[in-house]
């Protein structure tokens, strides 16, 4: 219980600073959302009119304390230009970004995995430098360099992919799987160059304990020791990245929704900064940051279920 | 289909279209009229829109049993409801501010009183621009048209994401009979060109259009995909230019603006941003049509452009604005280098687009880049360049370059109130002539729109008007999907 109390306490703290944050940080941007409503011609009584409709005319305290009281109430408010409420918009645009996460995660751990255990097994052996020099390259090579190439090549060139847009699952689960392949793989091609080389690294020292060399005198397969003895204790830091990583694949997915053209939360947001919709960039930052939040506390209890070490280091605290 | 732009809604009186704004509007509204392919205005939903003898008087006669899609009639009242609604609009009331009141005389019959006669008011209701759409009148009362339309159009409104798709289906009792062709159409905005070129090469989309110039050099003679471009139309482009603040100095003054002009290679330009594809401007209209005049505007004259220089007899220093764009950003370096070379410096400003447009209207600029001026009529344009919408710096004004010129003003009033075209024809000849010399505006070249599809894709350029005749078809990438049809 002390230990929920210790890690839900500062998520807590670290949500309201963000929603101040960005709360009076996009405020602070220039331009006026009444000139993307009403366009160059409207006379000054119909800009007045349309920032009090809005309520644009009020203090920003004010307007700040009206943002978190309706909050409370589940209410994010409604998008400055097409009336769609907050929540509707977060709505849709959800599932789709944590689908992209998802799969792009498990691709990058389903083939990092296997690939660093192979690694590990002879460091320094061809499978390990050819493998640890494709992972460098893919380091190498921003997202959005790669989503062009993956689009140029299977959606433009052989058209096995689509180049654009998304198919909800709930429609059609084969349509909807390849619609989020590409931007997935561009995604995940660059966490899992990291994961694998943390895994790797992980394993080789590993290997090397005492535990592993009682295994092999016992005379277990290899596959044996790898799978069920060295794994488990080589994922701790493997996980710890996995749950930071998803701090950088918000920005990933910023990109990879727009050359993709997926209307996730990353497009939902880009979009509404173009247009000034203040108050749906502030409802999308609030829900990434808890996205964030969550998984970073996640993060926290999977320690606990990896490494027993850990357990009992907090109930002796 | 993929459009350049998502739209803020479907209610004609609040919600902004632009032209992908347009297409989703043609799919669910109907206007009262539309243009026709030689550029006359023609009765749509309305059986016929007569004046008067002084033209403060307009009658419009609606076309009989036609439906919403909700199943209410269309009628004299919906039509009053819709036009007093866009008057008293915040956003396309000021289009209409010479109309004094909309009277209903019958069921299908509505009177439009002007407060001056208004000779090209027909136009306004033609669909080029969002006044003239009739949507149902009481999705406009209870504000529902902004999420869901309901018109009298071809499709019937299914599902709008916004950001994502807009999706709408056959209407089985469409007033133009056998129409539709196409059971259902789904519009995709994909703001990014090369994502919407990816879209249609890879499958994912069946047609696109684009302004960006890049499209046009990609899918112009490419053999798997149909293509047409408004590049040749002599009706009146958007122009691409750099606006000056005939306010402020130094461009106050008419020595500077002839400098910048002068200093301006517009072919240079032409070749290295819009890749060679549109012709120099120089004025409002282009070759073709009527209107269009020699203007006098100055060509490009690196020698000239000093000789003002050296005799304004002191360094010469503006503020070039442009929107916070990689392209654009390119455009003004080009510009700052071109008058570099005259001997005038400039400091390039990058701002967010609405404050520029803020900064527009209330005169806070020298130089700022911009586009504008597509028109069916000239008339259209009349609040841009009206002297009595030329407002001093600090004050909102719609004429944004703040040029005051009495014969412009005369002529703006001419074209209005004459019914003879020879008389319109000269008045506007004689506007460009006047922007010619009094260089308000930088003159560069015209917004050129590509329309591309899958050869599948059948009759998307060869639109109809109810009486066979033939309508306007793509321009300023606007189409009318009434009448596609896919060939399997």
């Amino acid at each position: 219980m002390v230990f929920l109390a210790r890690r839900v306490v500062p998520a807590i703290v670290v949500l309201f600073v963000v929603s101040v944050l960005s709360f009076f940080l996009i405020n602070l941007l220039p331009g006026d959302p009444c000139i993307s409503i009403l366009g160059p011609s409207a006379t000054t009584q119909a800009r007045a009119q349309c920032r009090h409709d809005l309520g644009l005319d009020k203090s920003l305290p004010a307007r700040y304390g009206q943002y978190v009281n309706n909050a409370f109430q589940g209410n994010l408010g409604k998008s400055y230009l097409n009336g769609q409420t907050v929540g509707k918009a977060i709505k849709q645009a959800l599932p789709v970004t944590i689908e992209l996460l998802i799969v792009s995660q498990l691709i990058a751990l389903l083939v990092a995995v296997p690939l660093g255990i192979l690694a590990a097994l002879r460091p320094n052996g061809v499978f390990d430098q050819l493998s640890t020099g494709t992972a460098f390259g893919l380091l190498a090579i921003p997202a959005f360099m790669l989503g062009v190439l993956l689009v140029y090549l299977f959606a433009v060139t052989f058209h096995v992919f689509p180049a654009t847009g998304y198919t909800p699952l709930t429609q059609n689960f084969g349509q909807n799987l390849r619609s989020v392949i590409l931007p997935s793989l561009t995604l995940a091609l660059g966490s899992l160059a990291v994961y694998m080389r943390v895994l790797r690294t992980d394993m080789i020292a590993t290997l090397r304990e005492d535990f592993i060399t009682m295994a092999r005198a016992k005379g277990m397969s290899t596959s044996h020791i790898l799978l069920r003895h060295a794994l488990r204790p080589s994922t701790f830091a493997l996980v710890t990245v996995a749950g930071i990583n998803v701090g950088a694949l918000i920005s990933g997915v910023f990109i990879v929704e727009y050359i993709f053209q997926l209307p996730g939360l990353g497009l939902l947001t880009l979009n509404s900064i173009y247009a000034r919709d203040y108050l749906v960039v502030q409802g999308t930052v609030l829900v990434v940051a808890a996205g964030f939040v969550l998984v970073n506390l996640l993060v926290d209890f999977l320690y606990v279920a990896i490494d027993p070490r850990t357990r009992h280091a907090r109930a002796a605290v | 289909m993929a459009v350049e732009s998502e739209v803020d809604g479907f209610d004609p009186t609040t919600n902004r279209w632009d032209p992908g704004g347009i297409v989703y509007a043609r799919s669910v509204y109907d206007a009262l009229a539309a243009i026709a392919a030689d550029g006359t205005v023609k009765p749509y939903l309305a059986q016929s829109i007569t004046p008067n003898a002084d033209y403060t008087l307009w009658t419009i006669k609606l076309r009989p049993n036609i439906q919403f899609h909700n199943g209410t009639s269309l009628d004299a009242a919906a039509v009053k409801a819709n036009l007093d609604a866009q008057k008293a609009s915040l956003l396309v009331g000021p289009a209409f501010t010479r109309i004094s009141s909309v009277n209903v005389v019958d069921p299908l019959t509505v009177t439009v009183s002007m407060n001056s006669p208004w000779v090209p008011f027909p136009v306004y209701l033609a669909g080029q621009y969002q006044p003239g759409y009739i949507a149902e009148p009481s999705t406009l009362a209870n504000k529902t048209a902004q999420q869901h339309p309901i018109g009298t159009g071809p499709f019937v409104f299914s599902q709008w994401v916004p950001g994502d798709h807009f999706t709408a289906t056959k209407n089985p009792r469409y007033w133009r009979s056998g129409l539709p062709y196409l059971d259902q159409v789904t519009y995709k905005p994909i703001v990014d060109f090369q994502s919407r070129e990816n879209s249609l090469k890879s499958g994912t989309v069946d047609m696109l259009h684009s302004s960006d110039l890049q499209n046009y050099v990609d899918l112009t003679g490419n053999s798997s995909f149909v293509t047409v471009s408004d590049l040749h139309s002599t009706l009146e482009p958007d122009q691409s230019f750099f606006m000056f603040n005939t306010a402020v100095p130094p461009v106050n003054d008419i020595r500077v603006r002839q400098a910048l002009a002068y200093a301006t290679d517009r072919q240079k330009y032409v070749n290295l941003i819009d890749n060679g594809v549109p012709p120099q401007s120089t004025g409002p209209f282009v070759p073709g049509s009527p209107y269009n005049t020699p203007t006098g505007y100055p060509n490009f004259d690196l020698n000239k452009a000093k000789a003002i220089v050296a005799q304004y007899g002191q360094p010469i220093s503006v503020q070039l604005n442009v929107v916070n764009s990689a392209k654009n950003l390119e455009v003004a370096q080009l510009l700052q280098s071109m008058w570099k070379t005259a001997g005038i410096q400039s400091q390039i400003n990058q701002v967010e687009q609405s404050q520029h447009i803020l900064n527009a209207l209330q005169g806070k600029y020298q130089i700022n880049q911009w586009r504008q001026f597509a028109a069916a009529d000239p008339d259209l344009n009349y609040q841009w360049w009206s002297t009595n919408t030329a407002q001093p710096v600090g004050q909102l004004a719609l004429n944004f370059a703040r040029n005051k010129d009495p014969q412009i003003q005369q002529a703006l009033d001419t074209g209005r109130s004459n019914p003879d075209p020879a008389v319109r024809t000269s008045a506007y000849q004689t506007i460009a002539k006047q922007l010619g010399s009094d260089i308000p505006y930088l003159w560069l070249d015209r917004a050129v729109w590509i329309l591309a599809a899958k050869p599948t894709v059948m009759n998307f350029n060869g639109p109809t008007l109810p009486d066979g005749g033939k309508a306007l078809g793509f321009l300023g990438g606007e189409i009318w999907p009434t009448q596609i049809w896919l060939n399997h």
